[in-house]
């Protein structure tokens, strides 16, 4: 696929970096760009280059997203010159603060000028770090989602929201905030890079999101031993990014890699693809990779992309289900269409605008039995406001 | 000399022309016959349903019959599309002759050279352009008949596309049954309509905005620099209206024609526009500000592609004379204030010149290749009655293999 580079934005990313290459044998060329010279200097990565050294004073920008921003437009040349040569960017941040929130936009900006696919991985704050964090992380991750490819979000409120995590002291969660973007990292990086039994590409992942202005959610299960189809499914299904499963149970569109040992059969995809399909709607767009890595050994590892609605209002988290049962768990699906009837008038809201959004049948065909135009790597078949997922006023109107 | 008049056939996307004009005395070309049918079976320039665009050529071909004073049987075919892109070469000869003295043959040897150009089994030559001549490397001149120097060599530009859909394109006008007489690459026609010699001096990129491509040339220092042609064009913006703002692509397309602005005027930002409909259905209002922001991007973005295709052959700064456009999408509002903002240099819209006959053709952008190829179909016919030596010289087509 191509030069890939690993970069972490603002103090945050670079953390999250950090955390990750440790350990990390043959995994991506890794950078990180930050404007707070104390953030860069116990950096272990490849380069690292700090921004706005004019603007911040080689401090870091207090938080301020105009300092970030104008740090980022004051050093486009150098972002450049570090985007070099990359095919593949993964982009690694931390939206809220100053930096990140700043330059990340810029970046993947420059990155995907210099012809690179951008694939972005945010995190949005919580909800106790206070409304100004949150409107930064608002503004930015709407730039972010213009310039990207494709963007994943973590909002570390869902992190609180799993049992296990809920009682874990501060500093605990910040940490599973990074691993949780290092599995993220990881996995993409995996289903990427290596050649898979049935093959997946930043083009299936494309397709997925198009529907979604580019935004993803991520899931992550993984089993051992005999019932490690079973296990898997069911460590995905707790996964706190997917809400328990019940972002699977409305996902319009999905995209699930499995990665298992050498003796991975087709018994084992089998159960897991069936694991998903009796969570997920029947109608919905699903596609299946899978591959061999020596190194899993017993074990089995899925992941799942699903394909989200953000709505960008002022919550900055996508409309929450109105209600949800008291686990929090999913046990059946007829148990979730249950749920759907109480959902809430926002919900149904998103509802109407996910109808409004998908493509009509008689428009797809408007280029069919014609080659599609290829250029650096988009489809131009599709409308560019759809690729650079910009909002209409029209479909604002209706939310 | 007496060239009988010239049919130019264009097989667009969305329009099917034929015009036919003869030469004057001064140099203007008289329409004599038009025809006109919508397409059907062409996507992006390309046959995908034979027998629809058959039918839709018989079809213009047969008003052109009835409105002119000649029956065509003959025709000269208009290409776009199909991948066109080109080749720089040059190639170098010793020159034979004892005295150094450039003669017919060496010419004729350093064209051979040049011409070769290693491509792909699945392209086709379309025309070689020879760019402008060297003696010994350095000296620059556009006829070197005659003169003396060691070494001859020549820069040309080859002009190529994927051979299956140049030749289905062709099969179909064969099918007619027509005899293809020439081809000829659209973007270049539409340079012979509405270029001037100034402009071609000074460095100028012309774009023909079509319904399913969009094709480019590329003058500098009077000579063909760069050909090409990009599989986005008309089509992609109506779908993308159509898919935007939730309409059929009938409707897409009317509004694009009436409403449409490549440059989104925020005044507006409160207005709506009926959808026009057949049916009296509930009043369909959609917002314009996203009808011309839909509009805007895929302009936009088109013009990206074709500016990025310039920067990576370091022609982006040879445009003197700045960008001119033809084709159906340079009726759209505001497409010029566009273009001269992502080229930063000026546009003109350009409108075929020295025709007679049907003046409201010579009015519009989207006739400009057809004309240019009538024109084209001249100059060869006038060639083709001169030495053969002179013949080579011209910047223009020499040899096109059998198609």
């Amino acid at each position: 696929m191509g030069e890939v580079g690993l970069i972490g934005v603002g103090s945050g990313g670079v953390n999250a970096v950090n955390r990750m290459i440790s350990g990390w044998q043959d995994g991506p060329r890794s950078m990180v760009v930050d404007t707070d010279e104390q953030v860069l200097s116990v950096s272990t990565v490849e380069r690292a280059l700090q921004v706005g050294a004019s603007v911040a004073g080689g401090h870091g920008t207090g938080g301020d997203l105009q300092v970030g921003r104008s740090a980022g437009e004051n050093d486009t040349d150098q972002l450049a010159v570090l985007m070099r040569g990359l095919d593949v960017v993964f982009l690694v941040t931390t939206l809220g603060g100053g930096t990140g929130s700043g330059v990340s936009p810029i970046l993947a900006a420059t990155a995907h000028k210099n012809g690179a696919v951008v694939i972005s991985f945010a995190t949005l704050p919580f909800q106790f770090e206070g409304p100004e964090r949150r409107e930064a992380a608002r503004l930015s991750l709407r730039e972010l989602r213009l310039h990207s490819d494709v963007v994943l979000v973590l909002p570390n409120d869902r992190l609180l929201e799993s049992p296990v995590e809920k009682w874990m002291p501060m500093e605990a969660t910040f940490a599973a905030s990074d691993a949780t973007i290092g599995v993220m990292v990881r996995s993409m990086w995996k289903l990427l890079s290596r050649p898979g039994l049935l093959n997946l590409n930043i083009a299936d992942i494309r397709r997925m999101v198009e529907k979604s202005s580019g935004t993803c959610s991520f899931g992550y299960g993984a089993g051992h031993g005999e019932s490690k189809a079973t296990q898997a499914v069911r460590d995905l299904m707790q996964s706190p990014l997917l809400e328990q499963g019940i972002q699977l149970a409305k996902s319009s569109s999905l995209l699930v890699n499995i990665i298992g040992g050498a003796a991975l059969t087709l018994q084992d995809i089998q159960k897991v693809m069936d694991g998903i399909r009796e969570i997920v709607p029947a109608d919905s767009h699903l596609v299946v990779g899978a591959a061999c890595d020596p190194a899993m050994g017993d074990s089995l590892a899925v992941t799942v992309l699903t394909a989200e609605q953000w709505i960008d209002d002022d919550s900055l988290e996508p409309i929450r289900r109105g209600q949800r049962t008291d686990t929090g768990q999913t046990e059946l699906p007829a148990g979730l269409r249950g749920q759907s009837k109480s959902r809430s008038k926002e919900e149904e809201k998103r509802r109407i605008l996910q109808q409004k959004l998908s493509p009509e049948s008689t428009t797809q065909e408007r280029f069919k039995g014609a080659q599609p135009s290829l250029y650096r790597g988009q489809d131009m078949d599709i409308p560019t406001f759809i690729r650079r997922g910009v909002k209409l006023s029209g479909e604002i109107k209706s939310q | 000399m007496n060239i009988p008049p010239i049919a130019a056939l264009e097989v667009g996307t969305s329009k099917v022309r034929v015009v036919v004009g003869e030469a004057r005395e001064d140099g203007q070309i008289m329409i004599t016959g038009f025809g006109e049918a919508p397409s059907r079976g062409i996507r992006k320039s390309d046959v995908i349903d034979f027998d629809n665009a058959l039918s839709c050529v018989r079809r213009a071909l047969q008003l052109a019959d009835q409105n002119g004073p000649v029956k065509i049987h003959e025709v000269h075919l208009v290409l776009s599309g199909s991948g066109i892109s080109c080749e720089k070469n040059r190639g170098t000869v010793p020159v034979e002759d004892d005295a150094g003295e450039i003669g017919n043959d060496d010419m004729e040897r350093c064209m051979e050279t040049a011409r070769a150009v290693n491509l792909g089994h699945d392209r086709q030559v379309v025309h070689t352009i020879c760019q402008r001549f060297y003696i010994d490397e350095h000296h620059v001149v556009t006829n070197p008949m005659g003169m003396e120097g060691s070494r001859l060599s020549a820069d040309t530009l080859v002009v190529h596309g994927m051979r299956a859909q140049l030749r289905n394109t062709v099969k179909v006008v064969r099918s007619v049954p027509m005899v293809v007489e020439d081809v000829a690459f659209g973007g270049l026609c539409s340079a012979l309509a509405v270029l001037t010699p100034e402009e071609k001096e000074k460095g100028v990129l012309l774009i023909d905005l079509g319904g399913g491509t969009t094709d480019c040339v590329v003058y500098a220092h009077h000579a063909i620099a760069w050909a090409g042609s990009l599989a986005v064009g008309g089509d992609h913006v109506t779908n993308d209206v159509a898919r935007g703002l939730q309409v059929t692509i009938q409707q897409a397309e009317q509004l694009k024609e009436t409403n449409g602005r490549a440059m989104a005027d925020f005044s507006l930002r409160s207005k709506k526009v009926p959808v026009p409909s057949n049916v009296r259905t509930t009043d369909h209002i959609v917002p314009l500000i996203d009808l011309h922001t839909i509009i805007h991007l895929r302009m936009e973005e088109t013009l990206q592609l074709v500016k990025e295709s310039l920067l990576e052959r370091e022609l982006g700064y040879q445009l003197g004379a700045g960008v001119v456009l033809v084709g159906g999408g340079a009726k759209l509002k505001d497409i010029c204030g566009l273009a001269s903002k992502v080229f930063n240099a000026p546009c003109r819209i350009g409108k075929p010149s020295n025709v007679s006959g049907l003046v409201s053709l010579s009015e519009s952008p989207e006739f400009a290749a057809t004309l240019g190829m009538v024109r084209y179909g001249f100059s060869t016919a006038k060639k083709e009655t001169m030495s053969q030596g002179w013949r080579q010289i011209v910047n223009t087509i020499l040899r096109r293999r059998e198609s």
